[in-house]
């Protein structure tokens, strides 16, 4: 009876409201408080049908109790669809937690990504919507979006608010960041691909998108310039490397606290609050900003080289947009 | 209790996992330490088995009660070590790519699929120069190995047995019948991480450099043939590759056997998280599969395009050999 009662202890710690968790689990099993009081003694033995219940309600993985180890790592899997848990839902899940992290008295977000911590992108509104457009049509496949072309407008507009003040809570959060110079090619691919493939209603949309994509580079070269994110409280720490394979790994510190969110083929983001895990994770990306090059408030001449790289990607990319207008 | 109980679907799962000639009820009660009666109460559902008896049992089959319980959780559990000097270290994690690659291999029906933002890194073991050149990349400038730290690179610094496994994992590998996709992108990662040798002067002579980029075509040039053949052995095993518009995020790889599947995850470099929760490798499969079917094939058919994306990969390495010239 060992493990049911560390099953139901478990259970305890992760439940909102410990002070009443017999009535809470009471209720969702449909017992009474007495029954419960019996299986949390170990006098009744829980039904795997009772296990199940639990689990779920309380996203509880039991193999972690009943064979733990220290190699075995949980992660908690949300995958968007245009039903269930949609693009709307993951971006109010974002605003929500960056919110919470915004009130706590210490926080940090440490990313290493091949591509540019998409939070940015939040910061222009065009971008903003032309990258969820680009999710919903062509990654999570919603069946509304499969046909008709882009246009700003395709894009509710409470999806743009929503992404705005993710923008502005972010600014607001410390963040060390290591960026690569390919860090723009999955953007500027992405607009290519639909100009190419016709996606767009206005045939100028995909020059125009790397216009306004090279605007926001130029104000993120200003606020590295400053340390500050948008010239608000947050502190940036940019970074760049180019020889480590970067996936797009984020790791928010809130307190104490760590959570290391990774991408998982753009479909579903996984994520794990396993405390070992974190700290290695941390310490590997700290590991590789020690072997990075400075961008922000010091390194004038590398950040101005990094820069004017990835000036020159956006800058290919248009003579290759305009090669096919031109055609 | 029905038949469609938990308990009765675990136990159930349990026994066709067990060779015919095994008396289950026998096995389960020497495990369980109780009585064989005891053992036939529980296989009926008339005994509620404890969490202690199912810890048990999972740990004896190696099984997974979360698959059973709850299919479509949120929650996935993976497998996960990180690569170490002292503990897990290099040569131990080749060794468990080789056991993963023979676990493929032993079974009848299977299949790979890979989605490649990096080449495979399997085909780099196939030549001395370059497998040493990666390994050696790997531990000194990724995994930091002490002994490394000043020296620069020379083939001869990584040990012959590291080669020979490489050479093996290699020969494993290709003969698996396997689909890949790729991006123009796949090579950049090798492209940056000779170039930083260079800038560093990790390389005791440009020459080094130069022909680290002559042998990366050479494997590149070959894997371009074997696309045009469709195989890459003189077997039959097939080889089938295709190019993908849109960058590729990460590199997944998803082994199937038989109706079993097991997920690979690669991240930070050399980490792998793995898994072979069902739920999560049939939405890995489902969006591996559905990228397929947007992308080009360029084995077999195709030939313009797989020789214009061969011909753009040859241009990248050609302008670095170029450029550290």
């Amino acid at each position: 009876m060992d493990l049911q009662k560390r099953f139901l202890d478990e259970l305890k710690k992760v439940s909102g409201r410990p002070g009443s968790f017999a009535d809470e689990i009471a209720q969702l099993l449909g017992l009474s408080t007495d029954s419960i009081y019996r299986r949390m003694r170990g006098d009744t033995v829980l039904s795997l049908e009772e296990v199940q219940k639990l689990c779920i309600h309380f996203h509880f993985s039991i193999d972690a109790l009943l064979s733990p180890s220290p190699e075995r790592v949980n992660f908690r899997q949300r995958i968007i669809s245009h039903e269930g848990y949609t693009l709307f839902d993951w971006i109010k899940t974002l605003r929500r937690n960056l919110a919470m992290m915004c009130d706590a008295a210490e926080k940090n977000i440490l990313c290493s990504g091949k591509d540019i911590p998409l939070l940015y992108y939040f910061h222009s509104p065009e971008l903003a919507s032309f990258k969820m457009y680009f999710w919903m049509k062509s990654m999570f496949y919603y069946p509304a979006y499969q046909t008709g072309k882009y246009k700003h407008s395709a894009v509710p507009e409470e999806y743009l608010q929503v992404v705005s003040d993710i923008w502005e809570y972010y600014s607001r959060i410390d963040s060390t960041e290591i960026w690569t110079e390919d860090c723009v090619d999955v953007t500027l691919n992405q607009i290519e691909f639909y100009h190419r493939c016709g996606f767009f209603e206005d045939r100028e949309e995909g020059l125009h998108l790397c216009e306004v994509f090279r605007s926001l580079l130029t104000r993120v070269k200003h606020w590295a310039l400053n340390g500050l994110k948008d010239d608000r409280s947050g502190k940036l720490r940019l970074y760049k490397n180019e020889i480590l394979l970067a996936d797009n790994t984020v790791l928010f510190k809130v307190n104490n606290q760590r959570i290391v969110f990774i991408p998982h083929n753009m479909i579903a983001v996984i994520s794990t609050t396993h405390q070992s895990y974190c700290e290695q994770t941390e310490k590997d990306i700290r590991s590789y900003v020690d072997r990075s090059a400075v961008l922000s408030t010091t390194g004038e001449k590398e950040r101005n080289i990094f820069f004017n790289a990835l000036d020159a990607r956006i800058n290919s990319a248009k003579e290759r947009i305009a090669e096919v207008i031109s055609a | 209790m029905t038949n469609n109980s938990i308990q009765s679907v675990f136990l159930d799962k349990v026994k066709k996992s067990l060779p015919s000639h095994i008396a289950f009820a026998d096995d389960l009660a020497e495990i369980l330490s109780i009585s064989r009666d005891s053992a036939y109460r529980r296989i009926r559902g008339e005994t509620i088995l404890s969490l202690d008896e199912v810890s048990a049992i999972c740990k004896h089959f190696r099984m997974s009660l979360d698959e059973i319980i709850s299919p479509s959780a949120e929650i996935v559990s993976f497998h996960n070590r990180f690569v170490t000097e002292e503990d897990f270290t290099f040569e131990k994690w080749l060794l468990s790519i080789n056991d993963n690659l023979d676990m493929l291999a032993g079974h009848s029906e299977r299949e790979m699929i890979i989605s490649a933002k990096d080449i495979p890194i399997f085909y780099y073991f196939k030549t001395p120069e370059l497998c040493a050149f990666k390994m050696f990349f790997w531990m000194k400038s990724i995994l930091r190995y002490g002994i490394y730290n000043s020296e620069n690179f020379r083939p001869e610094l990584v040990p012959r047995e590291l080669l020979a496994l490489g050479k093996r994992i290699n020969e494993k590998f290709t003969r698996i019948e396997r689909t890949e996709l790729w991006s123009e992108d796949t090579i950049h990662a090798s492209l940056r991480q000779i170039e930083f040798y260079h800038d560093c002067g990790f390389f005791n002579s440009p020459l080094q450099g130069q022909h680290l980029c002559d042998e990366l075509l050479n494997v590149v040039m070959e894997i371009k043939d074997c696309a045009a053949a469709g195989y890459f052995t003189e077997g039959n095993e097939h080889f089938h590759l295709f190019k993908n518009e849109i960058l590729i995020a990460d590199n997944t790889f998803l082994f199937k056997m038989g109706n079993k599947h097991a997920v690979f995850i690669n991240h930070n470099t050399l980490n792998v998280l793995s898994t072979i929760q069902e739920s999560f490798c049939r939405q890995t499969e489902t969006y591996l599969r559905n990228l397929l079917n947007k992308a080009t094939k360029i084995s077999g058919t195709g030939e313009k395009e797989r020789l214009k994306f061969f011909n753009r990969i040859e241009a990248k390495i050609r302008n670095l050999r170029q450029r550290i010239s």
